[in-house]
């Protein structure tokens, strides 16, 4: 358990259901006694296939949708209260900004809506819609921007009022490469300098990059938390690789008794074999085995997993 | 409250940033440029206009008298004319072997009119001519020297015809009025479009008031409130997108201020709209016509509050489904609601219930005789608790007798009984079938025979109403003499009867059926004056556009002028006499209350504001006084306490008919066909009569007036339009003038409408708070 100041989001239990069909007698559970806590000053990330209930969380964390059970509160308030969402920036996913608007009314528009006033909107836009990438075309119209410009402006207008905590959903959506790592880099800077994010995304390899801390959730049901770092670390049944020389055939029948064994031959008489053994003791006697048959083992390492890999082992694992 | 600002800035910025508001501005700019050049000009007259010659008949008949005195002004024009106007005047004139009225009842177009348009045509040809002033015919008439001057051969003909106007007007003192030496002229930049305008200064305004009105309605009360609702239909639906209410919901900004807040801005498209129509119309008649009515700018809100009602439609819909489309045809199914709600109780209203509920109330002895909106007229039937029709009309089929009675719906019958109540007596309005109106038919009605309708005789011309004084005689004051009915012989009752039924009222005046008691030199009095008659000294009061004259009847039966009083303003009034009093509802409001001797005023009282006076009644002894508006309220004085009284009955704000008995009880009927009796002294009710209501009443009642007065009116607000350009809270729905004389102002006793400006008010403001409480309650329940 983390110290409840050192929490922007908590989440007990929550769970929403939908009704469904024309007179709404058709349940459907969106999210299924979540219980999560996001630590303060971190880049947060949201993990979780289609229909998994990431956005649902979010929009509850925010009132935008009721939940049916549970409690959650943000930065120490009810989710969705005024107080709370005071503090937070949001991104939605798929946003849209009026098309009669410039990305400097714009900015005007939500600043006001979060209670700035104007004159402190005016001397923050052009920083913000500079580190974004939009400086030069704040006065253009938004029904003139591409996709990804909309993405960085949406991302500018969450920063606006210097919010504790900001909850992007699928930022990086629509961004070109130069572009998100751009965002990444503003994300970092931001949470150097003590802002919250949670991120949802489903660019993995992106939230591996920047968060220090994921949640995983499927059909509505938080699966896993923890570092990145965590997650990711070797495991016990994790792939071992070795590179040996010497003859083949005696390679060949040590691992003989290995299932899922992959021999490549290299160069003449040097081998690469990716094996998968759980036991250390199995190991030893491989080992043994090889040596006892002259031959010489060069490198043996058992690989860290991607958190793609991670994603995919809890997710398939929990799947019916 | 900065969030409510931003989202109202936003609209401002939505609405700006659309195509349609910039065309409908260039529109609204373009069309106001067009307009600036128009404007009034303000010229001598050089023409003799319609309403001017009041009765051309006496024109025409000096003219011909004069015809063989050339040293009269009447000889010299009869010798300015050719041989076909002489015969034609010399043929109009022609009486009649059986009935003089026939000159006036032609097939074709009413003759009168045209006859009035030969005679204004000639004269006014003459006007231009040096030869028109003959100083040595206009020796008897008094002028000052400039006009006795002979003419310069080079003066301009339009300074002539002002010369000539002035000394025509001189010569014909009882046939020409020139009410103004100024006529005004419809310029368009320096080209005069119509000039000199045909109406007079007044009714010029009145038309340039209906032409704002028009304007207004049209252009902003249709065209304005549709296209914004074009433009505005997307706002909430937009807004309320997946895309955009999530960024918009996560803002500390409650949804319902978000709505409400989106609401309000979406109206601001109306409000430039409506902003620039209506400063452009304020400024061009304060700049053009120099009209300053600050008033107009009211209008702004006004149709500001008209779109909103749509929009609150357009609004909630467009949160619920999202959809512009839906939102667009959700309103105009609103507005198919409410325009049939509204039909369904206006041809309620006014075709049914208007149609039964009694207008006119004479009790006499303990007779009590009514008459309803269809002109029916009714006996109280104590036995069987209800009225019984009574004095049907004959001749004709039902059919037939239908639409007259439709047509006369705007006419007063003005029932007299006897005081016994043996007899009544009734002006029955007619019109000629061949166009126009004819004067009305007085008929009788005997116990004897149940009441049935005898026809007496036509009206010698167009009359104030009838009157019975005490010695029974039936007095006629009509607009050129009063007249005494002498009695027909059943001959001519019977010939008279024939000619009504087929001849479309042709010959169905006696000659001899009337004596006139007026000298020929009484004043002409105008067709919307109002006329009372004093039981107690026979004398009859009239209201002729702001001149209050008296007629005191002689010892030998005629009548002759009395004293008289001229009033600053010039308009219309409703009449009455009683003892030693007489009250004046003026139009604008004002009730006089005067000494019937000197015709001072005595006590000043009004009318509810905005309200129009209908009827005036005051008790034979002058103690007791009441004046009746068209919205159904009563104003009463007090003969003893000199003084108005702030007494009101229960049925204040539905009366539509006052009458008192002999014995000064106020009688009221209440708007429906029941009738309660007040005392004088106390004031208090002492008894009441209730006819019989048939279904209709009660669909209208429990059904129709209740949805109503719960649907929000949006159309009514046009009502609320007319009320500040013009002030009125009533406009007058029959316009049925008869033969009366030209008229520029008003007649107070025809049937008006009212509007009920606050009741339609407050059922929009209503409708727009339960629809933006839905609203409201929708999203606050919704997830997104």
């Amino acid at each position: 358990m983390i110290d409840s100041s050192q929490v922007v989001i908590e989440t007990s239990r929550v769970s929403k259901t939908y009704r469904r069909g024309f007179f709404g007698k058709k349940p459907f559970q969106a999210l299924n006694d979540v219980s999560l806590q996001v630590p303060k000053g971190e880049i947060y990330g949201l993990l979780g296939p289609n229909g998994a209930g990431k956005t649902t969380l979010i929009k509850i964390l925010l009132g935008i949708v009721r939940k049916s059970g549970g409690t959650a509160t943000v930065l120490g308030h009810a989710a969705g209260s005024m107080e709370a969402r005071r503090n937070i920036g949001y991104l939605p996913e798929n946003h849209r900004i009026p098309r009669h608007l410039t990305a400097n009314t714009a900015m005007e528009y939500y600043g006001s809506l979060s209670g700035m006033p104007m004159s402190e909107i005016r001397a923050e836009r052009s920083r913000l819609l500079d580190l974004v990438g939009l400086k030069g075309r704040e006065k253009e119209r938004v029904s003139g921007y591409s996709k990804g410009m909309l993405q960085r402006l949406g991302l500018a207008q969450s920063m606006l009022h210097r919010p504790q905590l900001i909850i992007l959903d699928e930022p990086t959506d629509g961004v070109d490469p130069v572009g998100r790592r751009e965002i990444r880099d503003v994300l970092k800077q931001l949470a150097s300098e003590g802002h919250s994010i949670f991120l949802n995304s489903h660019l993995l390899q992106e939230i591996e990059l920047i968060c220090t801390s994921v949640a995983i959730l499927n059909h509505g049901k938080l699966l896993k938390t923890g570092s990145v770092k965590d997650l990711t670390v070797a495991l016990a049944d994790s792939p071992i690789q070795m590179q040996l020389t010497g003859d083949e055939r005696a390679i060949r029948n040590a691992f003989a008794n290995q299932s899922g064994v992959i021999i490549r031959e290299v160069t003449p008489g040097a081998f690469s074999v990716d094996v998968r053994v759980a036991r250390q003791e199995d190991l030893d006697l491989l080992v043994d085995t090889l040596r006892s048959a002259n031959v010489s083992i060069w490198r043996l390492v058992r690989r860290e997993q991607t958190l793609e890999e991670v994603f995919i082992g809890i997710v398939g694992a929990a799947a019916p | 409250m900065r969030a409510c600002f931003a989202i109202l800035k936003d609209s401002f910025r939505e609405a700006a940033a659309s195509r349609v508001l910039s065309i409908a501005l260039i529109g609204i700019v373009v069309v106001l440029l067009a307009l600036s050049p128009l404007g009034l000009s303000s010229v001598p007259s050089t023409k003799l206009r319609p309403f001017e010659l009041v009765d051309t008949e006496q024109f025409v008949k000096t003219i011909v008298d004069g015809k063989n005195s050339v040293e009269t002004p009447a000889g010299h024009i009869w010798s300015l004319m050719n041989d076909e106007q002489k015969a034609a005047a010399e043929d109009w004139l022609k009486p009649n072997s059986s009935d003089d009225n026939a000159r006036r009842d032609q097939p074709g177009p009413p003759r009168r009119g045209r006859i009035q348009g030969r005679v204004l045509d000639f004269i006014n040809g003459l006007l231009k001519k040096p030869d028109f002033y003959r100083p040595e015919s206009w020796v008897s008439i008094e002028m000052d020297d400039e006009l006795r001057s002979t003419d310069d051969p080079s003066m301009a003909p339009d300074t002539l015809a002002v010369r000539n106007l002035k000394r025509f007007a001189l010569a014909f003192p009882q046939s020409v009025n020139i009410q103004d030496e100024m006529s005004l002229s419809l310029t368009y930049g320096s080209i005069t479009l119509f000039g000199p305008l045909r109406a007079p200064p007044e009714q010029t305004n009145k038309i340039i008031d209906s032409a704002i009105i028009a304007i207004l309605s049209i252009f902003l009360g249709f065209f304005g409130v549709f296209s914004s609702l074009l433009v505005t239909s997307t706002i909430i639906p937009r807004t309320f997108e997946p895309g955009e209410i999530s960024l918009l919901l996560s803002k500390p900004v409650r949804r319902s201020v978000l709505f409400v807040t989106k609401f309000i801005g979406g109206c601001a498209f109306t409000l430039l709209c409506a902003g620039v129509l209506v400063t452009g119309v304020w400024f061009l008649l304060w700049l053009r016509f120099d009209l300053w009515r600050p008033e107009l700018l009211l209008c702004i809100p006004l149709y500001v509050f008209l779109f909103a009602v749509y929009f609150s439609v357009s609004a909630v819909a467009g949160a619920i489904w999202r959809n512009a489309t839906v939102s667009l045809i959700l309103v105009v199914v609103f507005w198919i609601v409410v325009t049939t709600a509204g039909a369904i109780h206006g041809f309620m209203d006014n075709i049914y219930i208007r149609s039964q509920q009694i207008v006119e109330v004479t009790v006499a002895g303990s007779e009590i005789f009514v008459v309803d909106g269809s002109k029916t007229f009714s006996r109280w039937d104590a036995d069987r608790s209800d009225w019984s029709p009574i004095f049907e009309q004959t001749g004709g089929n039902s059919f037939q007798q239908a639409m007259e009675r439709m047509m006369r719906s705007g006419l007063r019958i003005h029932p007299v009984a006897s005081p016994d109540g043996a007899k009544i007596i009734a002006l029955q309005p007619e019109f000629s079938r061949f166009g126009g109106a004819a004067p009305a038919t007085l008929v009788t009605g005997h116990k004897e025979n149940n009441y049935a309708r005898e026809v007496e005789s036509a009206a010698p011309e167009p009359v104030f109403g009838v009157f019975q004084t005490r010695s029974g005689d039936i007095i006629l004051p009509g607009t050129r003499g009063v007249y005494q009915f002498a009695g027909v012989s059943d001959q001519t009752r019977k010939f008279q009867e024939f000619s009504r039924g087929y001849l479309g009222g042709l010959f169905s005046s006696s000659s001899k059926a009337f004596e006139t008691l007026t000298t020929k030199e009484m004043e002409t009095i105008r067709g919307d004056a109002s006329v009372a008659f004093n039981p107690v000294d026979d004398s009859l009061v009239i209201w002729n556009n702001g001149k209050l004259l008296k007629l005191v009847r002689k010892e030998d039966g005629k009548y002759e002028p009395g004293p008289t009083r001229e009033f600053e303003k010039k308009q219309s009034a409703i009449v009455a006499t009683g003892g030693d009093f007489i009250l004046c509802a003026l139009a604008d409001g004002q009730i006089l209350a005067l000494d019937a001797v000197s015709l001072e005023t005595i006590a000043e009282g009004s009318i509810p504001k905005g309200e129009k006076p209908k009827r005036a009644e005051l008790t034979a002894d002058g103690n007791w006084g009441v004046v009746l508006t068209h919205a159904g309220n009563l104003v009463t004085f007090g003969g003893q306490e000199k003084s108005f009284l702030p007494w009101t009955p229960r049925e204040n704000g539905t009366i539509s008919a006052i009458s008192f008995d002999s014995e000064g009880q106020l009688i009221v009927a209440n708007g429906r066909r029941s009738l309660s009796f007040y005392q004088a002294s106390s004031q208090s009710p002492v008894k009441s009569v209730s006819g019989q209501v048939t279904w209709p009443f009660h669909v209208y009642d429990l059904v129709i007036l209740p949805l109503y007065k719960v649907l929000p009116k949006p159309s009514e607000l046009d009502n609320a339009v007319r009320y500040l350009v013009t002030g009125e809270k009533s406009v007058v729905i029959d316009s049925n003038q008869g033969d009366q004389a030209a008229s520029d102002s008003e007649d107070l006793s025809q049937n008006r409408v009212s509007f009920d400006l606050w009741s339609s008010f407050w059922s929009n403001v209503g409708f727009i708070a339960v629809m933006l409480t839905v609203g409201c309650v929708y999203l606050m329940r919704r997830d997104f």
